[in-house]
């Protein structure tokens, strides 16, 4: 408990994680000020013109000829006219929170990976393990102390962020946007939403925190990531295009948008397209799963690595 | 911890192989060391000849191969987290986070260890950094991240203090304050092991001292007795007619040298009697000092690694001892063939009755690494400096003056 303690303090202490926590909000204060600044609650009046725009599109739609040569389904549905796309743009709540959640995910996660693995890196570059080791010379313990304070921030910074935000989205709704139907189920599945957002924050912290340990330094980290997406998600992606493979099932990104979205979907096109794509989901478990199981087998390594390797 | 009776920290056979891409490298190859309660313990090397490494296996930061080693009388690292608290440790140059201040570093570690954070500003106050506190560490210069390493250090108010260059970086004031701090803590009953490059200071704080060279141990035992044991009986002597006094002393069967303005000579147990002798024929001593052996002199030889006028020397060129070769002084029974061998030296009463042997004595200790020669000579440094010897009396076929021996000769006997 005492390491958890110190570790905490350390990990508030260092000015980058001030920084990010500075520039996390600062993010999130730009994407409400700019969404404050576009909603507007539509009058009476506009929406009644909206409504008469709509309903005059809508039948010029069903009088147009269909296109033959379209295949069968390509062909615009009329029903999609709404007034709402002759309204200026309005915040709903219930329709938006969950993306907007989402943004905060995104950072979140972010926050958690630059931090964790600085955390971490700059303790073995400044020679911090050193001394702490022969404070507390357990070193499974240390790590997993580390891991755990680094766990427990991003939760701590996730959950406090998580209601400013909402309550700052709430207010914007208030005074300018539309709520929608909030029913118990929406509060329901914000919820879960929000708990999906946490734990891949959570993984991501983790994920950096353990490649900094395994790699002793925080660029480590950050190289690991950046060769993953150049080397696997755009390269080899390019190349399983090539041999008519579909890549995503074998990208990590794919599991962690099911994890945040819920699902993501794999759809198989056939070269030449006739119009018959095999269309296969990725529930947010197998996200979940995949993102769970590749965070634990990282702190694994780091475990086994900082255990066998020499304090240099 | 103090308590524990027995040796505070044992090391037997300790051996440790660092392996890389470019091959293995033996940085402990069998190291026995051994620390009792309240020494102040010298622990000196060549660079890279293992004294880090050693620590840092002793405190558990690098795995051992092969061998014992005991903090307290328990096995380490096995028992690292109960012996640990008794034991304040520096190892290497001294890193801190650089955004912290030390009282933030200091109340962390503290944190950690369960101490009470009023122990914080006591050890700021103790190594001077008292007004500086509240400064980033990163701010501060290496002498002051020194005196922050050696505040982690005596935070836990540890039994044992294990330092590896606690000196380095220090001002004067500051190495005189380490050097009183230290022995403030060792009559405080701490036993401190101390790694040094510093051997003027080694030699002022220690009570013992442990010499090893590429990764074996070379010498240990108490610094006095470890300096007796190169005591050569020198002396300085300046005298008006230099040539001829130096002749008749050589006459008499004693090394000489002739240095400049004045002569050293070696082998005597009774200085009076250069005074008597030379007296006797009407030349007067104006100068009569007795050239004692120091540490840094001793370590050189022991360890091979005194400078070479005829090019730069490799940290791998130091001395390595064969097995089985360390001289321990406090072993009962040491071994004979490493012995440095007692010089008989003459008194005033001897040299008159006939000619000194004690050349043929000093030269049989060939094979000590302690075998001392003029390129390393203990008073007047490296053989750049141009002696004139006056050759003594031959007295035998083994009287092969202990000048004689060169760099080279050394070299030709490992």
């Amino acid at each position: 408990m005492r390491l958890l303690r110190a570790e905490l303090t350390r990990l508030f202490t260092r000015r980058f994680t001030k920084l990010m926590l500075l520039a996390v909000v600062l993010a999130l204060g730009i994407v409400g000020a700019v969404t404050a600044s576009e909603t507007q609650r539509p009058t009476p009046a506009e929406v009644q013109r909206a409504e008469a725009s709509a309903a005059a599109a809508e039948a010029e739609c069903e009088r147009a000829e269909p296109d033959i040569n379209a295949p069968p389904g390509a062909g615009f549905d009329c029903d999609r006219i709404t007034s709402r796309d002759y309204l200026p743009y309005v915040l709903n709540f219930r329709e938006q929170m969950p993306e907007l959640l989402l943004v905060l995910a995104g950072l979140l996660a972010l926050f958690g990976y630059l931090v964790g693995a600085s955390v971490v890196g700059a303790e073995w570059s400044s020679g911090g393990m050193t001394n702490l080791l022969l404070w507390r010379p357990q070193r499974i313990r240390l790590l997993l102390g580390k891991l755990t304070a680094v766990a427990f921030g991003v939760f701590a910074v996730g959950a406090v962020l998580g209601v400013v935000w909402l309550a700052a989205i709430w207010l914007i709704t208030w005074y300018r946007g539309v709520f929608g139907r909030l029913t118990e189920g929406f509060w329901a599945s914000l919820g879960l939403d929000a708990a999906r957002g946490m734990a891949l924050a959570l993984c991501v912290a983790l994920v950096g925190a353990a490649l900094a340990s395994l790699g002793r330094r925080t660029a480590a980290a950050l190289g690991v990531v950046v060769g993953y997406f150049v080397v696997w998600e755009i390269g080899t992606r390019l190349v399983m295009m090539v041999l008519r493979v579909v890549p995503d099932r074998y990208m990590i990104s794919s599991y962690v948008g099911a994890l945040l979205t819920k699902e993501y979907q794999l759809v198989d096109c056939p070269a030449p397209f006739d119009g018959d794509c095999q269309v296969s989901t990725i529930p947010w478990s197998s996200g979940l799963g995949v993102v769970a199981g590749l965070t634990l087998f990282m702190m694994v390594a780091a475990v086994w690595s900082f255990r066998r390797k020499d304090v240099a | 911890m103090s308590g524990v009776p027995g040796p505070v920290i044992e090391i037997e056979g300790l051996r440790k192989v660092y392996r890389g891409r470019r091959g293995a490298r033996m940085a402990l190859d069998g190291l026995d060391l051994m620390v009792e309660v309240g020494q102040v313990h010298g622990f000196l090397g060549p660079n890279g000849s293992g004294k880090t490494t050693t620590l840092r296996a002793l405190l558990g930061l690098v795995r051992a191969d092969a061998g014992v080693t005991r903090l307290f009388g328990r096995d380490v690292p096995k028992a690292l987290p109960q012996v640990m608290p008794a034991v304040g440790a520096i190892v290497e140059s001294p890193q801190f986070f650089g955004n912290f201040t030390a009282r933030r570093t200091l109340r962390l570690l503290a944190t950690v260890g369960g101490i009470r954070h009023n122990r914080v500003d006591a050890v700021l106050e103790l190594v001077g950094l008292r007004d500086r506190a509240k400064e980033r560490v990163r701010s501060y210069s290496l002498g002051m991240k020194q005196r922050l390493a050696v505040a982690t250090a005596l935070l836990k108010s540890p039994s044992l203090l294990i330092l590896d260059e606690p000196a380095n970086g220090l001002d004067p004031a500051g190495i005189r304050e380490m050097r009183d701090l230290l022995r403030s803590l060792a009559d405080q009953g701490v036993t401190v092991l101390l790694s040094s490059h510093i051997l003027a200071e080694v030699q002022q704080v220690c009570d013992h001292v442990t010499i090893i060279s590429r990764g074996r141990r070379v010498m240990s035992g108490p610094v006095v007795e470890v300096l007796s044991r190169f005591d050569k009986g020198d002396v300085q002597v300046r005298v008006t007619d230099l040539d001829k006094a130096a002749q008749l002393i050589a006459d008499a069967g004693l090394p000489v040298r002739v240095l400049g303005d004045h002569m050293v000579v070696s082998d005597l147990a009774d200085p009076a009697w250069i005074t008597e002798a030379l007296a006797k024929r009407k030349m007067y001593v104006s100068e009569l000092t007795p050239l004692l052996p120091n540490l840094e002199n001793v370590f050189l030889d022991l360890t091979g690694t005194a400078p070479t006028p005829d090019g730069h020397r490799q940290v791998d060129d130091a001395y390595r001892p064969p097995d089985d070769a360390a001289l321990d002084i406090l072993d009962p029974e040491p071994r004979p063939e490493v012995l440095v061998a007692p010089v008989d030296r003459p008194t005033a009463g001897d040299l008159e009755a006939a000619p000194a042997t004690t050349a043929a004595t000093t030269a049989a200790t060939t094979d000590s690494p302690g075998a001392t020669d003029d390129n390393t000579s203990t008073e007047d440094g490296p053989a750049s400096q141009q002696d004139t010897a006056v050759p003594a009396q031959p007295t035998g076929p083994d009287a092969e003056p202990e000048a004689s021996r060169t760099t080279d000769d050394k070299e030709a006997s490992r």
